[in-house]
């Protein structure tokens, strides 16, 4: 089941040179993307999207992955070394992270972050190498009742564990989502719904559009009303990279619990990154023995957050290579850029595209490294490019916005939608309103319609058919436990300081 | 420090979703919702504009909090200047081309960022315009409109 052969075979497709590139570039790019406060890897994914479909899907997957991956990385960087979160999973390694720096400890902070990182990264993909082909076996049972309530399952857990009021916005907002993805040509009769009579609608809306204008425009606004004032970055040298005996040795149960508590929230439906650090962050407080040196540079804050961070970005992976539904924006795109090579994710998968699945594998081997080499002699240049000031960020990340926009298919009329999602993520954040379940919501819609009407059809309008299939109640079960858990995890962020929300 | 609004800004985003979702339930039952036995195209959309009344309502029940951000009297001018930026790259770039519309439009949010150093606006924006068109054109193969002068 671990398929060594298939995955030797996907070791050589992945040294490729042009596979190497890739991942190199995917990894420098995502990193660079992480440190800028403002685009988060979801943003920076929806960019890059359009040239990723240049190469071929195996490539262009490497690319969009190695940013995500790179994002990730970089965010922590920024935390560690100015105090700004790079994205919403680095807040907590801002609180433990700067108090570090501030000690001269900066360098051996971001050594073990990094470090952590690899950890948690090759342990995961292990996890996704022997779980992913399991799990997408499984699915061959799935039958449009199966994934009508798997998605309804997700859809409950996303809305309830991105809200921050209450449980009816991130609904509120789903169903918004959902609404966006049935505008367009109704898949099984052809007819055009909600079109307004215009042929740019006929194709419906595209995903690269609104994630860009949720997730970037909505910053570059954000950006101008406050502007950003970073702290200067202390100069870091590579001897200082160097931690010390007993950071080592704090470091190492921590960074096995945060991997495996990353791995885990990987695979449930939601913000897995963000929930994955406070998870973590929490538990090591409570285990702790000097839990007083939590909020003031407390490495095992630091390492454990940023291991489940990692972590659950590849067990992430699993849910969208095998069952070929994302939990998650970023893997929304992932999805995205594979539907572009006219690939489909999911049970199939195996079966059809082995050496997609391995190769990609084997690249994120690759890519862990990467991380490892290529960004810790490069810490300087990084925290030179967080500490950019306003001027220079806000024209480049604006027209690389309106360039990716424009590139999906060459319309302005994306361009325009692109601005008025940008207004609507600004105006969603000052109210409150998750705009997560939107991107969720337009990705997922149309695979949740095809298996709503196919369940009807199947069962002819007898509903109580569905309701005695094992995996139907597992999954209502499920969708019934989710906000329980969902309220626990919001508790746990409860002890975050002030300051950071 | 969140601020609790005021009743009528608590309510208006709720009562746009619930236009909307009042909207889409009006128009699904022209396209046809048919039966449980034979789902027409229109049954789908039918639920989620019900369920978008049904959150918006919720949502009305509860008061929405406005963040309150610590700007400055100018933020609100700024991020006009910034969206109006981004329109006249949309409208202009049809006529006048990449080149020309990227660089204008660059110049504006770089000045509205900081207008006290003119010319390292110019400049940034001069740098990012030819450095996004090579990467575009010459590397990703992507077309970048030309308008009436070809560039």
């Amino acid at each position: 089941m671990l398929g060594i052969e298939q995955f030797l075979n996907g070791i050589l497709i992945a040294l490729i040179p042009v596979n190497i590139f890739a991942c190199i570039l995917g990894v420098f790019l995502g990193t660079i993307i992480g440190v800028l406060p403002g685009l988060g890897p979801a943003a920076a994914m929806s960019l890059l999207l359009p040239f990723s479909a240049s190469y071929g899907p195996l490539t262009g997957l490497i690319i969009l992955s190695g940013v995500w991956y790179g994002a990730m990385y970089g965010g922590s960087t920024t935390s560690i070394l100015v105090n700004i979160p790079g994205e919403a999973a680095s807040v907590i390694t801002c609180i433990e992270g700067y108090p570090l720096a501030k000690k001269e400890r900066g360098g051996a902070a971001i050594a073990l972050v990094a470090l952590g990182s690899w950890v948690a990264g090759t342990l995961a993909l292990i996890g996704l190498q022997f779980f992913a082909p399991i799990i997408g076996n499984s699915a061959l049972y799935f039958g449009p009742a199966e994934y009508l309530f798997l998605l309804v399952f997700s859809f409950i857990a996303m809305s309830s564990l991105t809200s921050e009021g209450g449980v009816g916005r991130g609904f509120l907002m789903l169903t918004f989502g959902l609404f966006l993805g049935i505008i367009g040509v109704d898949p099984i009769f052809g007819i055009p719904r909600y079109t307004l009579n215009q042929e740019f609608l006929m194709d419906g809306i595209n995903l690269v559009p609104i994630a860009v204008g949720l997730f970037g425009i909505a910053e570059i606004l954000n950006i101008a009303i406050i502007p950003i004032q970073p702290n200067k970055a202390d100069k870091i040298k590579l001897r200082e990279l160097y931690p010390r005996k007993d950071e080592v040795k704090k470091s190492v149960f921590p960074i096995i619990r945060g991997s495996l508590i990353g791995f885990f929230c990987g695979l449930i439906p939601g913000p897995a990154a963000i929930i994955s650090t406070f998870l973590s962050y929490s538990t090591e407080k409570k285990i702790s023995k000097t839990p007083e040196n939590f909020g003031k540079g407390a490495i095992e804050g630091l390492v454990g957050p940023e291991s489940a961070n990692n972590g659950a970005v590849i067990a992430s992976l699993i849910p969208l290579l095998s069952l070929g539904i994302p939990f998650s924006p970023p893997a929304a795109i992932l999805l995205a850029g594979l539907r572009l090579h006219n690939v489909n994710p999911g049970p199939m998968l195996f079966q059809s595209a082995p050496d997609l699945f391995w190769g990609f594998v084997a690249s994120m081997y690759i890519a862990n490294i990467l991380l490892l080499i290529l960004n810790l002699p490069l810490v300087g240049i990084f925290s030179k490019v967080a500490t950019a000031p306003t001027k220079i960020l806000l024209p480049i990340i604006s027209i690389m916005c309106l360039i990716g926009g424009y590139s999906v298919r060459n319309s302005m009329f994306d361009v325009y939608l692109m601005i008025g999602f940008g207004i609507i993520g600004f105006i969603s954040k000052k109210f409150h309103l998750p705009t997560i379940p939107i991107v969720i919501g337009l990705v997922l819609g149309p695979m949740l319609e095809i298996n709503f009407r196919l369940t009807l059809k199947m069962f002819k309008g007898e509903l109580s058919g569905i309701f005695i299939k094992p995996i139907v109640i597992t999954f209502i079960l499920l969708s019934i436990f989710m906000p329980i858990f969902s309220a626990l995890i919001k508790r746990q962020k409860r002890e975050i300081p002030d300051g950071f929300e | 420090m969140d601020l609790k609004c005021n009743t009528i800004q608590h309510i208006a985003i709720p009562l746009i979703f619930f236009l909307v979702g009042g909207g889409i339930l009006a128009a699904s039952y022209t396209i046809g919702w048919g039966n449980l036995d034979e789902p027409a195209p229109g049954m789908y959309p039918a639920i989620v504009g019900s369920f978008m009344i049904i959150f918006a309502i919720s949502c009305m029940h509860r008061k929405i909090e406005i963040k309150k951000l610590n700007y400055d009297r100018n933020a609100k001018i700024r991020a006009v200047q910034i969206i109006g930026a981004l329109f006249f790259w949309c409208i202009a770039m049809e006529y006048f081309g990449y080149v020309v519309v990227t660089l204008t439009a660059s110049f504006w949010i770089s000045n509205v960022a900081n207008h006290e150093k003119i010319r390292f606006a110019l400049l940034i924006s001069i740098v990012i315009t030819l450095f996004v068109y090579f990467l575009f054109d010459f590397f990703f193969y992507i077309d970048l409109p030309k308008g009436f002068w070809g560039m």
